[in-house]
């Protein structure tokens, strides 16, 4: 089964969609078979039975509730629905954004990401999510407004200046920022040469450092000098935060960080995020998926033609109140 | 869960070799097969003498070629490269004292002067084709071939179709003199046989040198590679891509500008277009030996095959019985065929990731 260009032997699919973003149900609807479930058993039967007859690809649609029992079955996951905010202003700002433009997407936004929080930031596509984050990572100028990084007024030139000052960006699209040919080691080091030595490369600095994120991150499989591009997806986007995680950043920004991943890849993207946040780098999230926002983030900004209709602190939220907001 | 998270341990693939290989497995048969042929179809080809003959005659595109290396390395040109050496070997003998017979308005200055002056004028062209092509952002190809224009047009300025003869003596030395010589006993006639190693030799030798070792053990030479292999993932990463780029363009001028100096010397006389023919031999030896038109593989290695290549071909086919004409066809189509190789060898390494 190939499924946007990779091979797939078995997708599962549980009541909270976490597979939609992967394929389209009504697009392929032969390739979906319904299985109605009542208990954790059912599932777990269910499951069992649809792998015997090596079923090519398989939909199971269980009523809402049962997500923890598919979960436990099909190590699935639950993505938020609603979520409980925690934004606390006691936080110190790291990051404030004040009425930026870009001329285009970006009218008078305005942002403050604080340390330990991780502020989702949700529109739809064209919204001005993708100006905003590489204009803070200074791959694009912005023409207005002002930047401020730990209260000192910035502004990046290019993305080696914002890299310099403790800012991490990791694309909507991995592959921006991934080199496919080049060995798990060398795509991990690139934005930490200049730490391990001025000068001269130290190959061996590398693979060590690389080995210690392949640990951390569960990265498989567990090899430094193979190329990136014999990982998954999910691997391949790990690569792409161990980047960044090495020396810690002030501040990540993370555009769709777990968006066409398969569920174990997800669940640990979400746990290498959550701690980051408790040690402290103020983290950026975009989405279009509210699903993504609401798991993550301890405070939302919606975001709808370049510029904020509505923020959320605290308190709780659901799905239906970004949709509205965005 | 999907397959692609149990990837099974690799073992040895040959096919994966070959495909990984296939660019610098090439040149390297090319260049044993041309030795072998040479070597039956000429009997003055296969000697001591011949082949120091072949590396005298590369050393002044061999440094030419490694700043064009590190030029295709990042998927960038530089057709510039042969006027650039034109201006800068005609900018070194401006400065310098001519014979009476030489009609030219020429400044006459210090030796140590003029060589800094043309070194000057060297890094003057790199850092404007530099500026064009990351601020204005200008394609190499196009800025490079204004360039050529302007260097050309340089040339022409300073020695207005006259020819210069004298250098500053470093200079001359380096291009036309020896470094040391090798006995190499005595011949059936009595007299003692040596072979001299001129300085071009030594000087090409140590921009390999250095070319290689700046390109394989430092932090930048890793920064060229990545930036050749993926441009937008390197700015991701947070390389400044802008300065590898334009430095990358300095570096090519200035070895270019290098080449010309010792080139003028090597001639005996620095004159308009002569230069000409470099451009495409040091371009064709870095393509030849295999380092990829789109950036990120290949290096100094394969330029060094490269110019072996290119020098026994050009040395071989004046040792056989065949139309001068011809000769230059024949260099065009060995050109053509390292050209298939290495856009190939890229498809298949690309096929090869997918695969994976």
């Amino acid at each position: 089964m190939n499924v946007n260009g990779r091979h797939y032997r078995t997708i599962w699919l549980n009541a909270d969609g976490w597979a939609g973003d992967i394929i389209d149900q009504t697009k392929f609807p032969h390739l979906f078979e319904t299985v109605t479930l009542r208990t954790p058993e059912d599932a777990a039967v269910a499951i069992k039975d649809m792998l015997v007859r090596g079923a090519p690809l398989i939909g199971v649609t269980a009523a809402y509730g049962m997500a923890l029992a598919m979960r436990r079955a099909s190590k699935g996951m639950h993505m938020g629905e609603a979520a409980e905010l925690k934004g606390d202003d006691a936080k110190p700002v790291v990051l404030s954004v004040q009425g930026v433009s870009d001329g285009k997407n970006l009218r008078d936004f305005s942002i403050a990401l604080r340390a330990g929080e991780i502020t989702g930031v949700y529109g739809f596509m064209g919204s001005g999510q993708i100006e905003l984050a590489r204009a803070l990572f200074g791959k694009v100028a912005l023409r207005r407004g002002s930047v401020r990084l730990d209260g000192k007024a910035v502004r990046f030139r290019s993305t080696a200046a914002a890299r310099a000052k403790g800012i991490a960006f990791v694309p909507e699209n991995r592959r921006m920022m991934l080199f496919r040919q080049e060995p798990v080691y060398k795509n991990v080091s690139i934005s930490i040469l200049d730490r391990i030595h001025r000068l001269w490369l130290k190959p061996r600095a590398e693979k060590r450092i690389t080995e210690a994120h392949i640990k951390d991150l569960q990265i498989r499989p567990p090899r430094t000098a193979i190329p990136l591009g014999s990982l998954s997806g999910g691997n391949q986007q790990k690569v792409a935060l161990a980047k960044w995680l090495t020396h810690l950043p002030k501040v990540l920004i993370l555009a769709e960080p777990t968006r066409g991943m398969d569920v174990g890849a997800k669940e640990d993207v979400i746990r290498i995020v959550k701690s980051l946040r408790d040690k402290g780098v103020a983290i950026l999230v975009l989405s279009t998926e509210p699903e993504t926002i609401l798991t993550l983030a301890d405070r939302v900004t919606v975001i709808r033609k370049g510029t904020v209709p509505r923020e959320f602190a605290t308190g709780h939220i659901e799905k239906a109140d970004l949709l509205a907001a965005a | 869960m999907t397959t692609a998270d149990t990837a099974a341990p690799r073992s040895f693939n040959l096919k994966r070799f070959l495909a990984d290989q296939l660019r610098n497995i090439a040149p390297v048969f090319t260049l044993v097969a041309l030795v072998v042929f040479f070597s039956f179809a000429s009997s003055s080809f296969l000697s001591l003498d011949n082949m120091l003959n072949i590396v005298r005659q590369l050393s002044i595109t061999g440094i030419i070629a490694v700043g064009l290396t590190f030029v295709i390395l990042t998927a960038e040109i530089d057709l510039s490269v042969a006027a650039v050496a034109n201006a800068v070997g005609i900018t070194v003998a401006y400065f310098t004292i001519q014979p009476d017979y030489v009609n030219i308005a020429n400044i006459p200055l210090p030796g140590w002067i003029a060589i800094i002056l043309a070194l000057a004028s060297a890094l003057a062209f790199g850092l404007v084709t530099a500026f064009g092509m990351t601020f204005i952002g200008i394609p190499s190809f196009i800025m490079t071939l204004a360039m050529m224009q302007i260097a050309n047009g340089v040339s022409a300025m300073l020695v207005r179709g006259q020819i210069a003869y004298q250098y500053p003596d470093l200079i001359t030395t380096l291009g036309a003199g020896t470094a040391f010589t090798i006995p190499l006993g005595v011949n059936a006639a009595g007299k003692a046989m040596f072979i001299p190693i001129g300085w071009t030799i030594i000087v090409c030798m140590i921009f390999l040198l250095v070319g290689h070792l700046v390109l394989t053990y430092t932090r930048y030479g890793r920064y060229i590679y990545m930036v050749g292999g993926n441009r937008e993932a390197a700015e991701y990463s947070g390389v400044n891509v802008k300065f590898i780029i334009g430095s990358v363009m300095v570096i090519c001028a200035v070895c270019s500008g290098i080449a010309g100096m010792l080139g003028v010397a090597y001639f005996g006389s620095a004159q308009q277009n002569q230069f000409d023919t470099f451009l495409l031999d040091a371009i064709a030896a870095v393509v030849v030996g295999g380092t990829s038109l789109f950036g990120g593989r290949g290096g100094i290695g394969n330029t060094i095959i490269g110019l072996l290549v290119l020098g026994v071909v050009n040395n071989g086919l004046d040792h056989i019985q065949i139309d001068s004409f011809l000769k230059i066809l024949i260099r065009g189509l060995i050109l053509l065929a390292a050209l298939i190789i290495n856009v190939y060898a890229q498809v298949l390494k690309e096929k090869q990731a997918d695969l994976d």
